[in-house]
């Protein structure tokens, strides 16, 4: 199987560690991977404002980079969602129906096919797990908290072999951080308050780091728990996973 | 002219404890939804046969409302047609004036609220009496509702108790729930017994039977009907289900979903009118047979108007239904109001964070946060957004479609910390960094480190 | 005429796709539905009394309203005087009535919800303008949800009916539970245990 691994615009450009952890993780998972070059971005953000029409050549060159591959492994369900669900608007040609079908966040990916082979990793600190809402209910990465059906495994899955570590739930199951995209800027005001307030929730039971697979999340809390100095640290599952959280 | 959200839900915010009061309010409402929901296993079952049995009536939208009309007719009761608010208004009035009907008691619809009844049968020197006690705190206070199922949801017990002193010279300063409430009943009860006419809307009209039901807690729908000579019941076409045995779905869903009842204290279901007198059904389209053409808006006819997206949706909570200035406010009322008018609206469906929670929890499954998409891309096609935000769009669409330029981009952005996000977050720069810090530029990109490592 | 135009978009504008009415096979939760119905009653802020047969339904009634009070009576069986509502000149006369006592068809242990229809109703306004409500029930006409609650419904003929699940309610200010609303201010259930 030929694997790629996709990096998002803004890991790349600002949470490169995340990305090193997802390549050093496949690694030493034995996992044949490549990561194409000349990556950007998957063109959500301007889907998300409305102009999907001039995401098309994003689209395009996303499809050209991934299209010989079985299997594309995103760092950001977001990114993968937007993917699976929103390239509709360019011709579905084999390449954009394959890349569409076999794209997958990697975190589920790793979920589903190594969780066992990772680790053991000893992280003795009290986190929180927060699931980015588009793998939550865009890829069904765990139950969300609206349906009524069995509760299915998705990121506190990924903890199996992790050691000492004291997951604390939040008050509000799976409720939104804020981030939206082009919302968090749009819709500055409820923005904050969103993120705002999933951090009084994290700071209110003393836990010490929040935990996403989804790491655009993060950059919103991150951006508001720097400006108010507060006592909380964000990472990505990977990094934990990888042992590489400094 | 329309405020529009950003602006309204800025100032709302303003008041953050009033903001926390509200959200915790409405999250409340949500958990209670849960508890009731999660005690019915069938759950998704239900919400499986209840979309469907939508879709299907809707697909035969034609057929069911002419069986339903026969059946009505064969009941004794007269129907009628309107095909926008306007007609609606007009048919009321003239079913009223030929009854010499000075006074109405009206039970929660927010379909009167959609054709704005209230102020045209006032302009007709009719009084309009809401009897619902959320509907008359706000009627009282001359304002919209800001929740389809609470319409008072925002309104704090001082200011109800403020509002009767002024108007019913109740005890000042008394800001009990079970005061107020009673102090309305009082009020309320004189006015059914003096009331002309009632009129109601309608939760579902049953084809088979031609009967309408109608849901609530307070007894006020029952109060003004059983009392008053003349019933009217107003309904959108699309509230139709084929037959009573359908009912059994919706009712385990509607109250469940709106308030964590396990079904509201009344659901009443009227076939015929009362001994000698008159009963009557205005059916009403108000473009519902043209949005029914919308391809991938169609399905939002199948709302049952349950609030539950409301209740869940974390910008709804933290803005207020009044920060929507539209009818029906909330993640439903997003991805209805374009329908009605797309560039009065067209701030309402941006909104979001497409977190998806209002279609988990709409109980007939409406891919509520998904239209929210689509809208937005017939609204960028459409000429109604600014063109300055069109021309951010093809620059970033150029950086981005282009790894060169990316590369040339990130790297200067990466330095001057200021390029990539002016592109990201559509010119603003300063808005993302307002309440938040700006990301620390890296020594390099991902794939420089991952290109050198290679080497 | 509107009807027509109205009738004639729809026709013209209606999803072509195959849509069919599903069936109602859902699997729901069965049994123990008198104890369940008993169980909901707090739940739906009704107080819930049981009566081995209509003359302990009387005695009950009678321990808890006594005195000179005004009453409406609809069963027969039940051996209390009350006003003949077939005298009245207005139904207006009904205002502040002290307590109605009415028979339910059917009750639904799901959720706590009665079945009460002008097959017993005089006048439709009886079970709202009261200020306490007393239905009664036979315990053989408990059904365990609403889906069979509707199917046995269908053979009863009805020109109105409604579900009442307990007194009249309002939370319509801040969120705070207020019973009495517009209808009855109390409601009780008495289920009668030997049916005949």
């Amino acid at each position: 199987m030929k694997i790629a691994l996709s990096i998002p615009c803004f890991i790349d450009q600002f949470y490169p560690q995340v990305g090193i952890a997802a390549v050093e993780l496949l690694e030493k998972l034995n996992i044949d991977f490549e990561v194409p070059k000349n990556q950007t971005c998957c063109g959500q953000p301007m889907a998300n404002s409305g102009y999907e029409d001039e995401a098309k050549k994003t689209y395009h060159h996303f499809i050209d980079l991934f299209k010989d591959y079985d299997k594309t492994v995103m760092i950001s369900g977001s990114c993968t969602h937007h993917v699976q669900h929103n390239y509709t608007n360019i011709e579905q040609t084999k390449d954009v129906k394959n890349v569409r079908n076999n794209i997958e966040d990697i975190s589920q990916f790793l979920l589903e096919h190594y969780i066992d082979e990772i680790g053991p990793v000893h992280f003795p600190h009290r986190i929180a797990l927060h699931t980015g809402c588009h793998s939550l209910r865009g890829q069904r990465f765990g139950t969300s908290s609206e349906l009524v059906t069995e509760k299915k495994t998705g990121l506190e899955g990924m903890l199996k072999h992790v050691t000492g570590v004291e997951v604390v739930p939040l008050s509000r199951p799976n409720e939104c951080c804020g981030f939206g995209g082009t919302f968090s800027v749009v819709h500055e005001a409820i923005s904050i308050k969103m993120g705002r307030d999933k951090l009084n929730d994290v700071q209110d039971k003393k836990i010490e780091y929040l935990i996403s697979n989804d790491m655009s999340c993060l950059m919103h809390l991150e951006g508001i728990i720097k400006k108010e100095n507060r006592n909380i640290k964000v990472a990505h599952i990977l990094e934990l996973l990888n042992g590489s959280i400094k | 002219m329309r405020g529009s959200i950003k602006d309204n839900s800025e100032l709302f915010l303003k008041n953050e404890e009033r903001a926390n009061w509200h959200d915790k309010a409405l999250w409340f409402v949500r958990e209670k939804r849960d508890l009731a929901a999660k005690s019915v296993p069938e759950w998704e079952q239900l919400r499986e046969k209840a979309s469907a049995v939508k879709m299907h009536t809707l697909s035969n939208l034609d057929r069911y409302l002419i069986e339903f009309e026969e059946n009505a007719i064969k009941n004794g009761v007269k129907v009628h047609w309107a095909k926008d608010g306007k007609e609606h208004n007009r048919i009321i009035e003239e079913i009223l004036q030929s009854h010499q009907v000075k006074k109405v008691v009206k039970s929660k619809s927010m379909l009167t609220e959609e054709c704005h009844l209230n102020p045209h049968l006032e302009s007709k020197g009719i009084e309009v009496i809401d009897t619902d006690l959320g509907e008359r705190i706000i009627q009282l206070r001359k304002e919209p509702p800001s929740h389809i199922v609470m319409p008072a949801i925002h309104i704090k017990k001082e200011e109800v108790s403020e509002l009767f002193h002024e108007k019913w010279n109740t005890e000042k300063g008394n800001n009990d729930p079970v005061y107020l409430t009673y102090q309305a009943r009082l009020s309320l009860r004189k006015d059914f017994l003096t009331a002309d006419a009632a009129i109601t809307g309608v939760n579902f009209a049953v084809a088979e039977t031609g009967e309408v039901v109608v849901c609530t807690n307070e007894g006020n729908a029952d109060m003004g009907t059983h009392i008053a000579p003349l019933q009217i019941h107003s309904m959108g076409i699309e509230k139709l289900i084929p037959k009573r045995e359908h009912l059994g779905i919706f009712t385990r869903m509607l109250a469940r979903s709106a308030t964590g009842q396990h079904i509201t204290v009344y659901t009443s279901h009227f076939r015929k009118p009362k001994k000698g007198e008159e009963m009557h059904i205005v059916l009403v389209d108000n473009k519902r047979s043209e949005r029914i053409s919308r391809e991938k808006y169609w399905t939002s006819l199948k709302c049952i108007r349950c609030g539950a997206c409301m209740n869940t949706c974390p910008i709804y909570r933290r803005s207020g239904g009044h920060s929507y200035d539209a009818t029906i406010p909330g993640p439903i009322g997003s991805i209805l109001a374009p329908n009605i008018d797309t560039e009065k609206y067209s701030d309402l469906p941006f909104a979001s964070t497409l977190c998806g929670s209002c279609s988990d929890v709409c109980p007939v499954k409406i891919n509520i946060h998904e239209q929210l998409f689509f809208w937005r891309q017939d609204i960028g096609r459409s000429n109604v957004l600014p063109k300055s935000k069109k021309i951010s769009m093809k620059i970033m669409a150029g950086v981005l479609g282009n790894p060169a330029v990316y590369k040339m981009f990130g790297k200067m952005m990466r330095i001057s910390l200021k390029l990539l996000p002016s592109f990201v977050f559509e010119n603003k720069l300063n808005t993302w960094a307002k309440n938040r810090k700006m990301m620390e530029a890296p020594k390099e990109s991902f794939q420089e480190w991952y290109q050198k490592r290679k080497k | 005429m509107s009807r027509k135009e109205i009738l004639e978009n729809i026709a013209k504008n209606k999803p072509s796709g195959e849509y069919k009415l599903p069936d109602l096979n859902i699997n729901t939760q069965k049994g123990k539905a008198a104890e369940k119905f008993e169980g909901i009653m707090p739940k739906v802020s009704a107080k819930f009394e049981k009566a081995k047969d209509y003359i302990a339904v009387t005695e009950v009634i009678r321990k808890h309203f006594s005195g000179d009070i005004r009453i409406v009576n609809l069963i027969e069986k039940v051996n209390i005087q009350g006003i003949d509502v077939s005298k009245l000149k207005n139904i207006k006369e009904l205002d502040l009535l002290d307590l109605a006592i009415i028979k339910g068809d059917l009750a639904v242990a799901e959720n706590g919800a009665i079945w009460v229809s002008d097959k017993n109703l005089p006048h439709r306004i009886l079970p709202f303008i009261c200020e306490n409500l007393i239905l009664v029930i036979d315990k053989k006409n408990i059904v365990n949800n609403m889906h069979e609650a509707y199917r046995l419904q269908n053979n009863l003929d009805y020109d109105y009916g409604v579900f009442i699940a307990g007194p009249s309610k309002t939370a319509d200010i801040e969120q705070s539970l207020v019973v009495g609303a517009q209808g009855p201010r109390n409601m009780m259930v008495i289920l009668v245990e030997n049916q005949d």
